[in-house]
């Protein structure tokens, strides 16, 4: 017999080919016949697990655990369930008849005829008799072992459990009554992404910790059984393991991830994470590392024309007696470069205690490493600290001319000049965080405090506590009512006035502004610490994104199914540190859909993405060298690394690139390394399942831009619609997609595969495709063979014709025979059979 | 001074039945699709109107209202198709004909002008993607041009 593992594969597999994923399993429309199969498979194996005497059965259990509502696929049986109405018998030898289970039974690897009569018997013996066939069904073959029945009819209810709160029913407690379990869940209150993550993290931990199994997963809770009954953990067993899993989590994150989230720009906030910036040593290292890398401190340029080249020019020129243009704007990359590290040191010093120790320590470093005498440095410094993008030529050159004479930095060129800066204020910032004079300190124990209060059960706080806390909340707000008296995306508290980007340039996700006013300037509406921290941490894998996409389970998941998941996710992340834009490349996505490759454990689909990345993998090595090796030519290049040119000739670093992606040549593993990182954030995607809870994604690239022209709004929607599709696919799971970039999200019933992404423009598209609020579970595969359709007409036309960037959204409004000629025009090609079979699968899905 | 008045004359609603227009729609395309099979051009052409033939002729034709009668549309698309094409038109090609033509007729007399405009524009990209898909599987039946 096969492993557990290799069981979940195979029936995954055999649910896929039988189309479960697209059959109900319940009434409401909220979960596939092959998730809910699942899922009762794993909390079988959970129980099973937790028993422990039943080891030896354990694959003749999972495997009657899936094939128990097999007969829920009929036609018959999904008529009845979509209609809500009428009964269907499906555990009748009648209605399912020994072979179909037979036939699943070997596709998922249990061939042996004692185990699969024992199977079948498990499966029509799990629920009462529903009529005279099935008591002889039930009687002619009855299960050896019926302790069994119990188990996977627990799974079975267990799986059927729609909302936490509702876990008990009387049947539910005879069967645990029978197996001697007991059963546990929390709940929190709210979806933030992150903090959220880290919150189900500490509370799963601290209920296995008092002796409860995680059978299955929500998005806004986890479901425990236990030998023994479990006592809801206080506010204070709480509160300290979700310090310890933020603390543990924040200094697990690597530092050079978070050096680039703590700077903001050099013209407007400079440190816009300063609670991230003294987490550690390394972070600190980081930061400095990645401003020393920025172009103000590389390379700043003179402005090519107007007042302020003329002033700096003549400045420059005056006291420096230059007369060559080119040394002059030597000289002011040198001055430039030095008042931009040093605003940046400004900065950090603002967020030190600014107290006589730290001012000390600043001073004795600056006279020690730069070779200042103390009563030069005690002058010098107030001037630094008046630093600003704003500084004036004049003032800027004296505060240069001062600080470069020191005798440290006079004897040395300009780019090492800026590199000994950096290097001191790095140590300074240093000495800040190990002195303990750093003031601004990521708040973990604020945030564990807030966290807390979001969770719904075990509930901590009295009703009474409760109700005068919102309504403190509430006066609090209206206090300071400038900004809103509620956060504006979780009504919590207000704290800080927040970015346009945080919350959508538009009025119409809040009603705290004006109305028909866009947020900015003063216009501001605030949001809560919490909502804060979330953007913050957020920002620290993807400043930015275009998308936020939430992967909810269909109601739940089973805590073993869950490593599928865990596996998907792992694909996505290692494509893109490989240089693929796993999720960007939707036409990759609608290739592999038409050509059905979905399905073979993701390995065709992912060599698929490779091959169609392959322009964009080269263009990244190609950036990557050119950024990173300053040298003459490609061949000096592979000299330097000893890299054998066998073929020799490359005239570019592109021609390389290719050679490189082709395979002809292979990179040194540390240039390798570095390559995986930079195409990791070049990718501009990020997946995050810190819990088991749900995945979050964040994604950036996803609309075309070709020089100033962009895809438009409503074809982007179409393709975005598309993405969330493939992922509701590869997940089996629901897809959201957050409207606005930080928005919460609250535990709302899923009722299909994926909520659409709404768009005026697009009303008829989706009527076309039959597309309500949800893809349903029906829906999904046949939404998703036509839209892949559409996108890959949209690319047969863009190599034939300038399709312009409405194209997907146009051509999903065009007459079929309208767009052959269209490419016909274009082409003269009367011989593409493929585009007329593309137009067909678009149009008519059932051919 | 005073103000001209914008009327806005909406047309009488269709009153036809969805089900029997798209029946009707369907019985043209293909009727005239299976009327293509007898058509092979003297010259080919990598073009949409090479593709249609007389049937872009016979849609423009009646879209235009250039004929009223059954015989007289026939006989307009018989002597295209005996000028242009190098098979002569079968009997069973000019019953397709004329079954599309009837066809054609019974819909004008459903469906409002607009809409009537509207749905010989989708017969005409129909047939022409049939004919493509045609044409694409089984190649252009051409005959070569004496140089």
């Amino acid at each position: 017999m096969a492993l557990p593992e290799e069981t979940y594969y195979a029936a995954i597999k055999a649910g896929l080919s039988r189309k479960w994923h697209l059959r109900r399993a319940k009434r409401k429309a909220t979960q596939s016949l092959l998730v809910h199969s699942l899922n009762v498979m794993s909390i079988a194996d959970s129980i099973t697990g937790i028993l422990g005497e039943f080891d030896r059965d354990l694959i003749t259990i999972l495997s009657a655990a899936f094939i128990h509502d097999a007969a829920k696929a009929k036609t018959e049986a999904q008529e009845v369930l979509s209609n809500g109405k009428g009964v269907f018998l499906h555990k009748d030898s009648n209605v399912i008849s020994d072979g179909e289970f037979a036939s699943i039974l070997e596709e998922i690897g249990v061939k042996n005829d004692e185990a699969v009569i024992e199977c079948i018997a498990l499966a029509r013996a799990m629920e009462e008799s529903e009529g005279i066939t099935h008591l002889t069904d039930m009687l002619k073959k009855s299960p050896k072992n019926p302790k069994l029945i119990d188990i996977i009819m627990l799974a079975d209810e267990l799986a059927g459990i729609r909302e936490l709160s509702d876990s008990r029913s009387p049947k539910l407690e005879r069967t645990l009554n029978k197996l001697g379990l007991h059963l546990y869940y929390y709940k929190v209150s709210m979806v933030r992404g992150i903090l959220t993550q880290i919150l189900h993290r500490s509370l799963i931990k601290t209920i296995k910790e008092k002796g409860g199994i995680p059978v299955s997963y929500y998005s806004y809770g986890t479901l425990f059984i236990s030998k023994t009954p479990i006592a809801d953990p206080t506010e204070k067993e709480i509160r300290g393991a979700l310090e310890n899993e933020i603390s543990e989590y924040i200094s697990n994150i690597d530092p050079i991830r978070i050096g680039k989230a703590i700077f903001g720009r050099i013209t407007e906030t400079v440190i816009i994470a300063p609670e991230l910036l003294f987490v550690s040593r390394e972070t600190i290292g980081a930061f400095w590392k990645y401003i020393g890398d920025q172009r103000f401190a590389l390379n700043p340029q003179l402005p090519p024309t107007g007042t302020q080249r003329e002033k700096w020019m003549r400045l420059i020129k005056k006291k420096y007696a230059l007369e060559d243009p080119q040394l002059i704007e030597e000289k002011f990359k040198e001055v430039r470069a030095i008042l931009y590290l040093t605003q940046v040191m400004k900065e950090v010093y603002k967020l030190s205690l600014k107290n006589d120790e730290a001012e000390n320590l600043i001073t004795d470093s600056i006279c020690e490493d730069l070779g200042l005498q103390k009563s030069e440095a005690m002058s010098l410094i107030p001037k630094l600290w008046k630093v600003s993008h704003i500084t004036s030529a004049d003032d800027g050159l004296s505060i240069y001319h001062e600080l470069a004479a020191s005798p440290v930095l006079s004897k040395l060129r300009r780019t090492e000049v800026v590199e000994k800066l950096r290097r001191v204020y790095s140590k300074i910032t240093v000495s800040i965080f190990d002195k303990n004079l750093a003031k601004a300190r990521f708040p973990i124990s604020d945030v564990a405090e807030l966290l807390v209060g979001e969770i719904e059960k075990p509930l901590l706080i009295s009703y009474k506590d409760l109700a005068k806390e919102i309504f403190e909340n509430y006066a609090e707000g209206k206090r300071k009512a400038k900004g809103g008296v509620s956060c504006a995306l979780c009504s919590n508290v207000p704290f800080e006035e927040a970015a346009a980007s945080l919350i959508g340039e538009s009025e119409i996700f809040t009603n705290l502004v004006e109305g028909g006013t866009c947020l900015g300037g003063k216009n501001k509406v605030k949001i809560c610490k919490l909502c804060c921290y979330e953007a913050k941490m957020r920002s620290i894998f993807l400043k930015n994104p275009e998308e936020t996409i939430f992967v909810f389970p269909q109601v739940q998941i089973g805590a073993q199914v869950n490593g599928v998941w865990q596996q998907t996710m792992e694909h996505l992340l290692s494509a893109q540190s490989n240089g693929i834009r796993a999720l960007q490349e939707t036409e990759a996505w609608a290739d592999i859909i038409l050509r059905q490759k979905l399905d073979e454990k993701n390995v065709e689909a992912f060599k698929l993405i490779v091959e169609k990345s392959k322009n964009w993998r080269i263009g990244t090595i190609t950036r990557y060298l050119e950024d990173n090796y300053d040298l003459e030519s490609p061949e000096e290049f592979l000299d330097l690394f000893g890299i054998p040119n066998e073929n020799g000739g490359y005239k570019s670093y592109r021609e390389l690139s290719t050679a490189v992606v082709e395979g002809q040549i292979k990179l040194p593993t540390e240039i390798e390394n570095k390559l995986q990182a930079y195409s990791r954030d070049t990718a501009r995607f990020t997946a995050k399942m810190d819990a088991p809870n749900y995945v979050m994604l964040m994604v950036s690239g996803l609309r075309w831009r070709r020089g100033k022209i962009e895809e438009s709004d409503t074809a982007y929607f179409l393709r975005k619609m598309f993405l969330g599709a493939v992922l509701a696919r590869l997940f089996l799971a629901s897809v959201t997609f957050s409207n606005i970039p930080f928005e919460i999200k609250f535990p709302t019933p899923v009722a299909g595969y994926l909520e659409v992404p709404r768009k005026i423009g697009l009303t008829n598209v989706y009527s076309e495709l039959e597309i309500k609020e949800w893809i349903s579970l029906e829906q999904l595969d046949e939404v998703l063979s036509r839209v892949a359709a559409l996108i890959l007409i949209e690319e047969v036309l863009r190599r034939e014709t300038n399709v312009g960037k409405d194209a997907l959204f146009a051509l999903s409004k065009e007459l079929p025979g309208r767009i052959l000629n269209q490419y016909l025009q274009a082409s003269g090609n009367l011989h593409n059979r493929y585009l007329v079979k593309l137009i067909n699968t678009w149009t008519k899905p059932d051919n | 001074m005073s103000r001209p008045y914008i009327y806005i004359q909406t047309e009488k609603e269709s009153t036809a039945d969805p089900e029997k227009t798209k029946n009707l729609k369907e019985d043209v395309v293909q009727n005239l699709f299976e009327y293509l099979e007898d058509y092979q051009p003297e010259r080919g052409g990598d073009s949409k109107s090479s593709l249609m033939g007389p049937v872009g002729k016979l849609l423009s034709s009646v879209s235009s209202g250039r004929f009223e009668n059954k015989d007289a549309i026939v006989g307009y698309v018989v002597n295209i198709h005996s000028n242009a094409s190098t098979k002569p038109l079968s009997q069973v090609a000019c019953d397709h004909l004329k079954r599309a033509i009837d066809s054609l007729q019974q819909l004008k007399e459903l469906v409002t002008e607009r809409m009537w405009l509207r749905i010989l524009r989708e017969i005409d990209y129909a047939v022409f993607l049939k004919q493509y898909e045609r044409v694409s599987t089984f190649g252009t039946p051409r005959k070569e041009v004496k140089k």
